[in-house]
């Protein structure tokens, strides 16, 4: 079965196979055998090719957060199938620009339909007590704007987007 | 210390339990103060007796002089430890427990008010002859200030004048966006300190952040614990502490930290305080700030004194003289904290937040994890990154640098992206381990400290995640060898 583990801007697709009771990862061109060996709550032994790593292991909806050699990695699983169902409704062309960390809504420079030149601030936010303008990355129309004033906002929201260029 | 009969603790996260475990060792009631948020806090665990308090934001909550008071009514604690941070430096509340006849474990609010403003602090250190860097203050003359800014020459840093914390600072390095700049960092003064008056002063390229840490009592004794060299910063905060300053020579020691305890004499200091320098590449330092309270990084001080400053803080509070002399403070091996924060290093120190699904703090000798947070706990917004403190000590710089690297290896925080890689980075660094840094060194070299994976470690993360995906090995395991063998079967 299939899966895609992203890890930071890196997404890798394996291949899981078990065959005559032995695992295997398919990764990339390779192949590789591998087997877990529980030795603790949330504890394993990690075996690659027979070399062995010591693993700590948390699960939760999304991701999986592996702490081995010396530091933490957090893997986000995608299961293909659902990923085509759901679709990410990305058009590619417009200009989306999402908040690069959770933060507040300082003031709203634009309204929808506005004419912006490249460089124009759009608004002014704050995240970890610092300002930030959120400037337009090129000329166009303001299509969205989603938060007011003094409005939160998570990671990675849309803060505002700029309409589809025209050819 | 009869004086002083319970304590409020008036504080949140790694701080709170530091002050509780003294308090316990000491025989003294204490009191978590918490809001809800906090509820699984491990302070709030471990805590005899605890209050609760109420606010718009979890974060006004404990900003709240009122909710204070009517804890040290309820309880019927006679005194207050503001710990860092929050109320720690409002003189107003200082002046409201004096009211109340409870006792602030810090300086008077007189002292508060003079050092805790930036302005008055420089002025007065300045009249008596500490040394200061060129600067420009506002309320000199609103109306030149852009002008006189400019004077001070560029790069300039300007700076809310009730600021701390880096909170509302910026470095401008010519004068073409000087003006907008300034209104800005008013703006952002109000905000936070609900005070727009700025202070801008020379910014002097490639510093070093050295502090110290000084004492004084209701008897006019005033003593130094030494230094801390503070200069590894990202955002103008500090993330690694480290004492000995590896800067500093025997002379420039003693001259920096004599300068401190005469600033700390000169305002009638009680209690702790730390006295900031910048150090200049050339060897000078001026006066930055008093921070007229425990500091974050206080227990690297502990660590090399052997001195629990939050015991000494109360029997200060409660009237007592120094029992000892400046002679009996001794500086003995080395020792580094690290700050570990909820915070996404590669990706500008976005904070994190999510549930820790998994703690183990690192054990061994000469580790002290100063720890805010447990197992179990959820990681918000709602207050700083900073989920707890990793000290360690040895007996001289190198191998308490290695001790550090190994003890941020074995720290293990599923659940919320940490800094530890990050800092384990820091600590790899050759400048670092020379010694050689300024507060822009992460700025400098963040290239070089942003987190690679190998191959070889790439194998084996995706492998345990393969293998600890249920619903993979699951799926996996209902597929007839004889189909897995030709492979490509469907979802």
């Amino acid at each position: 079965m299939k899966r895609e583990f992203v890890i930071g801007s890196e997404s890798y697709d394996v291949l899981l196979n078990k065959a005559l009771g032995e695992y295997h990862l398919d990764v990339g061109d390779r192949q590789l055998a591998i087997q877990a060996e529980e030795i603790g709550s949330g504890e394993y032994f990690i075996y690659v090719d027979g070399r062995k790593q010591r693993a700590f292991v948390a699960v939760d909806d999304e991701n999986t957060y592996i702490h081995m050699e010396g530091k933490a990695v957090t893997i986000q699983r995608i299961d293909p199938f659902e990923k085509i169902m759901g679709g990410d409704g990305a058009d590619g062309s417009g200009s989306s620009l999402l908040a690069p960390m959770p933060g507040t809504v300082i003031s709203v420079n634009c309204e929808p339909g506005q004419q912006v030149s490249e460089g124009d601030v759009l608004m002014v936010i704050e995240s970890m007590k610092l300002e930030t303008t959120v400037a337009a990355p090129r000329e166009g129309i303001v299509e969205q704007v989603n938060f007011s004033a003094g409005d939160t906002f998570d990671q990675k929201a849309l803060l505002v987007s700029l309409q589809a260029e025209e050819e | 210390m009869q004086k002083i009969k319970k304590v409020l603790i008036a504080n949140r996260g790694e701080i709170a339990l530091r002050i509780l475990r003294t308090l316990k060792a000491a025989g003294i009631p204490g009191v978590v103060m918490y809001h809800r948020v906090d509820r699984g806090a491990p302070a709030v665990r471990e805590a005899e007796e605890t209050y609760l308090i109420e606010g718009e934001t979890p974060v006004a909550a404990y900003l709240d002089i009122e909710n204070i008071l009517a804890a040290c009514r309820t309880t019927g604690a006679n005194a207050v430890h503001p710990g860092y941070g929050f109320l720690a430096e409002n003189a107003p509340f200082a002046k409201a427990l004096a009211e109340a006849d409870v006792i602030f474990i810090g300086p008077t609010a007189d002292v508060i008010e003079l050092m805790g403003d930036k302005v008055s602090a420089r002025k007065f250190v300045e009249a008596r002859g500490f040394p200061v860097a060129p600067s420009a203050i506002e309320e000199d003359d609103p109306a030149t200030f852009v002008e006189r800014v400019a004077k001070v020459g560029f790069p300039v840093l300007i700076k809310p004048a009730a600021g701390g914390g880096g909170k509302g600072m910026r470095v401008v390095y010519d004068g073409a966006n000087l003006a907008e700049e300034v209104e800005r960092g008013r703006r952002e003064g109000e905000r936070y300190f609900a005070d727009g008056r700025l202070f801008a002063e020379r910014f002097i390229e490639n510093p070093r952040h050295i502090e110290v840490q000084v004492f004084g009592d209701q008897h006019g004794n005033y003593v130094h614990f030494w230094e801390r060299e503070c200069s590894i910063q990202r955002r103008f905060q500090k993330i690694i502490e480290e004492t000995p300053s590896p800067a500093l020579s025997p002379e420039q020691r003693q001259e920096i930290c004599t300068a401190a305890v005469g600033i700390a004499e000169a305002v009638g200091y009680q209690g702790a305080g730390t006295v900031e320098f910048i150090y200049a590449p050339t060897g000078e330092f001026y006066f930055l700030e008093m921070n007229t309270r425990l500091q974050v990084e206080h227990p690297v001080t502990e660590m090399v004194t052997g001195y629990d400053l939050v015991y000494e803080q109360l029997r200060v509070a409660a009237g007592e003289a120094l029992n000892y002399t400046q002679a009996d403070i001794t500086q003995t091996g080395h020792s580094i904290e690290c700050r570990i924060c909820a915070e996404d290093a590669d990706a500008d120190f976005a904070p994190a937040i999510g549930k820790l699904l998994k703690v183990r703090e690192p054990v061994g000798p000469g580790i002290r994890v100063d720890s805010g947070v447990i197992e179990g706990q959820d990681v918000t917004t709602a207050f700083d990154p900073m989920l707890s403190k990793l000290i360690v000590y040895a007996r001289d710089r190198l191998q308490c640098i290695t001790r550090t690297q190994q003890a941020l290896r074995d720290y293990v925080l599923l659940g919320v992206t940490t800094n530890t890689a990050y800092l384990d980075k820091i600590l790899s660094h050759s400048d670092f381990i020379s010694g050689d840094v300024h507060t822009g060194f992460l700025a400098e070299q963040a290239d070089v400290l942003k987190q690679n994976l190998s191959q070889d470690t790439l194998d084996f993360l995706l492998s345990a995640a393969a293998l600890t995906d249920e619903q993979l090995c699951n799926a996996v395991a209902e597929i007839p060898e004889l189909y897995a063998a030709m492979g490509h079967w469907r979802n």
